[in-house]
């Protein structure tokens, strides 16, 4: 019983992580396609920058993190606009100035804080005594806050004005074009989107783990890894595979040894793509 | 050519531009900090810093013989001459360490090289060691491996020496503790052993394996993980499902933050001992941890090994603010090591250098340093002792082993029964 627990809960808190982070890469390829090798940068300057506000500015850590997101955000923004949009239609372009950009923020944090590991104190502090087992607060707090930003992203993507705008450019650029939506921008808003995801991610994983300049390394690959098993471009597929890799991992973890979770997850994409290779709702645009 | 080779859009002129100015940014990015300024002059002493220096291991290397070489200077240099430090960054991989190691022989003519973390990037270098004849005092790396060449081809690589303690002994350590401290004086009898999956650990794990089965202490679990681990709940339930009391670690990377806070906030049953490199940032570990690593107990503390040893961290703290990293105590040594030697050998000269090392008995920061047949410093209590010390507050890492240094006894966590 007590190791089912702990797999319930491990499996939910890793899933909300990798969900986070690999919509929106699956977003961004959807609606933009463009594959963004700099979203595990907009992973660790959410965690860097609420940091910084919170100890260079003395602000609290809820609204260091608040700023954080919003400042993450405009920096996508800005990337979107000023850097890739002039070279938008030349992939193997994007693909390099996007992994450049990672590669740029990385050396940065490097040169301005050094490489030491930094910590964020928990959001949820202590632990919660669930059958008598005691699971970190800050842990339940990763799966709420996950649950809650995947949900308002899905209301606002197919309930708002604006969503519905981002999904009509994602079925065609140039039918939405024509309709008067401003395309453009749209692939701004959605580059900002899932920047906010990312930092998510990575502030609220921080006071459980540690900060460092490499740390958005790992969740960018899995959720590449995790993009690719779901379908690439398809919010419900990246959604659903990072259930399965959180819930594998989980039980490959505390049934047999932590070190096999990767290797766990890329057999399951093998296996998944052989048997359907566009991946588990392998659709090259969100239809759903 | 056909399409199928194409992804994406042709690739234009100005498109072609555009990714050749992207590359050229990214490939600046990367080696600017490598870049170093300053020739080297024939009048100075050249002493090479090598390791991974963007990061603490090997920033602390650097700061320490850096602060040795002011000393040194301040005090009429060596033999007369001034020193000059040349750092190399070697990233602390083994693509980057030899042609760091190539650049202080080649391009800064260094006399003598010290520091070195990462086994992997060290063992890397030692091929080339009878080639370029430079002694060089490793300060950082600890697998055995890496000194068993001097032993097996002597006049080869006689260069090469260590000030610091190789895993097989920081092992012993451990187990001593297991015995003296742990079993002794706190009555655990089962222990569970996580290291991470990189060479030094799993020498160090063979070798503590070994002194287990020779004093008896029973060995209930054992895992390795991925040093790139987020997640140390699986391995705490397996250990905890093992019935082990203690759970020794074995991290050298930013793993050690994350067991410790993991640790606390599960209210982990189980003592928590053994080698945490983050957590010999005396000045910094309980912050950056929110002081969940109160009780742990682990390797390497400041204690008065020699007369010397607390000046140097008082001063080292008072200069950057932040203790020294061990790499950064034994660096300080090394240089010193290089000028006594070289003025017992009145010379510079690499054979005349490594005859008058293998000959040294130096009272430095580490302890009393005198090398032994294969140029691993001789270690123990009277000589290079590992020590351990215990989280109980703030900048509170307070020695508990070997008894020559102790000043408290070990407390277990109020949480372990």
């Amino acid at each position: 019983m007590d190791t089912v627990l702990s797999i319930l809960v491990f499996g939910l808190a890793t899933s909300g992580i990798y969900a986070l982070m690999s919509v929106g890469v699956a977003l961004v390829y959807g609606v933009g396609r463009i594959i963004n090798f700099a979203h595990g940068a907009f992973y660790t300057l959410g965690a860097y920058l609420t940091y910084l506000y919170a100890t260079r500015l003395g602000l609290g850590w809820w609204i260091s993190s608040f700023l954080s997101i919003v400042s993450v955000a405009i920096f996508a923004v800005l990337i979107d606009l000023l850097l890739i949009d002039p070279v938008r239609d030349d992939e193997i372009v994007v693909w390099i100035l996007t992994f450049a950009l990672a590669f740029a923020t990385r050396e940065a944090l490097v040169l301005l804080l050094g490489a030491r590991p930094y910590s964020i104190p928990a959001f949820a502090p202590g632990s919660i005594s669930i059958m008598g087992q005691a699971i970190a607060a800050q842990r339940m707090l990763i799966v709420v806050v996950s649950a809650l930003a995947i949900c308002a992203l899905w209301i606002f993507l197919y309930k708002s004005r604006i969503g519905k705008a981002i999904r009509a450019v994602a079925l065609n650029r140039t039918g939405a074009h024509l309709v008067g939506i401003p395309v453009r921008m749209m692939y701004a808003m959605v580059m900002a989107i899932s920047a906010s995801l990312a930092a998510v991610a990575g502030i609220v994983i921080s006071p459980i783990s540690v900060m460092t300049p490499d740390m958005g390394l790992q969740p960018l690959l899995l959720a590449f890894t995790i993009v690719i098993l779901g379908g690439i471009g398809s919010l419900r597929g990246s959604l659903i595979a990072s259930l399965i890799v959180g819930y594998a991992g989980a039980l490959v973890s505390f049934l047999w040894s932590p070190e096999l979770v990767t290797l766990m997850a890329l057999v399951i994409v093998f296996a998944v793509l052989i048997v359907r290779p566009t991946g588990l709702f392998g659709v090259a645009v969100e239809r759903a | 050519m056909g399409d199928e080779w194409r992804i994406g859009h042709r690739v234009t002129r100005r498109g072609f531009l555009k990714l050749a100015g992207a590359m050229a940014g990214s490939a600046l990015l990367g080696a600017f900090p490598r870049l170093s300024f300053g020739a080297p002059s024939r009048d100075v002493v050249r002493i090479g810093v090598i390791g991974p220096l963007t990061d603490f291991t090997g920033r602390d290397i650097l700061r320490a013989a850096q602060i040795a070489a002011e000393e040194i200077n301040a005090a009429g240099g060596i033999l007369g001459r001034p020193v000059q430090i040349f750092p190399a960054d070697s990233e602390g991989v083994p693509e980057k360490a030899v042609p760091a190691f190539q650049q202080l022989v080649v391009r800064d003519r260094v006399h003598a090289v010290v520091g070195g973390f990462r086994s992997g990037a060290v063992l890397a270098i030692v091929p080339y060691v009878p080639r370029f004849r430079v002694p060089f005092i490793i300060t950082g790396a600890a697998s055995p491996d890496i000194m068993k060449p001097v032993g097996e081809n002597y006049s080869a690589y006689k260069y090469l020496f260590r000030a610091w303690v190789n895993s097989t002994r920081q092992a012993l350590s451990l187990a001593l503790v297991c015995r003296d401290i742990l079993r002794k004086q706190a009555g655990f009898t089962r222990f569970a052993l996580d290291a991470e999956n990189l060479k030094w650990a799993r020498d160090y794990a063979d070798a503590l394996k070994e002194k287990f089965r020779e004093y008896g202490l029973d060995l209930v679990y054992e895992t390795y993980h991925d040093p790139a681990i987020t997640d140390f709940t699986p391995i705490f339930k397996a250990a905890m499902a093992s019935k082990a009391q203690v759970l020794l670690q074995v991290i050298s990377n930013q793993a050690g933050y994350i067991i410790v806070k993991q640790w606390w906030d599960q209210r982990v049953p189980l003592a928590l001992v053994g080698n945490n490199n983050p957590s010999y940032l005396i000045s910094s570990f309980w912050r950056d941890t929110e002081g969940k690593c109160m009780y742990e107990l682990s390797a390497y503390t400041r204690a008065p090994l020699s007369p010397k040893s607390l000046p140097f961290w008082s001063k080292f703290e008072r200069r950057y603010g932040e203790t020294p990293f061990y790499t950064g105590t034994g660096a300080y040594d090394a240089v010193y090591l290089i000028k006594t030697a070289a003025e017992r050998a009145k010379s510079l000269d690499s054979e005349a250098l490594v005859a008058a090392l293998e000959k040294i008995d130096y009272m430095g920061v580490i302890g009393r340093i005198r090398f032994d047949e294969i140029h691993e410093a001789i270690t123990g209590p009277d000589d290079v002792p590992v020590t351990y010390g215990q989280w109980l507050g703030p900048k509170r890492k307070v020695p508990i082993w070997p008894e020559k240094f102790a000043l408290a006894k070990y407390q277990i966590p109020p949480w372990v029964k």
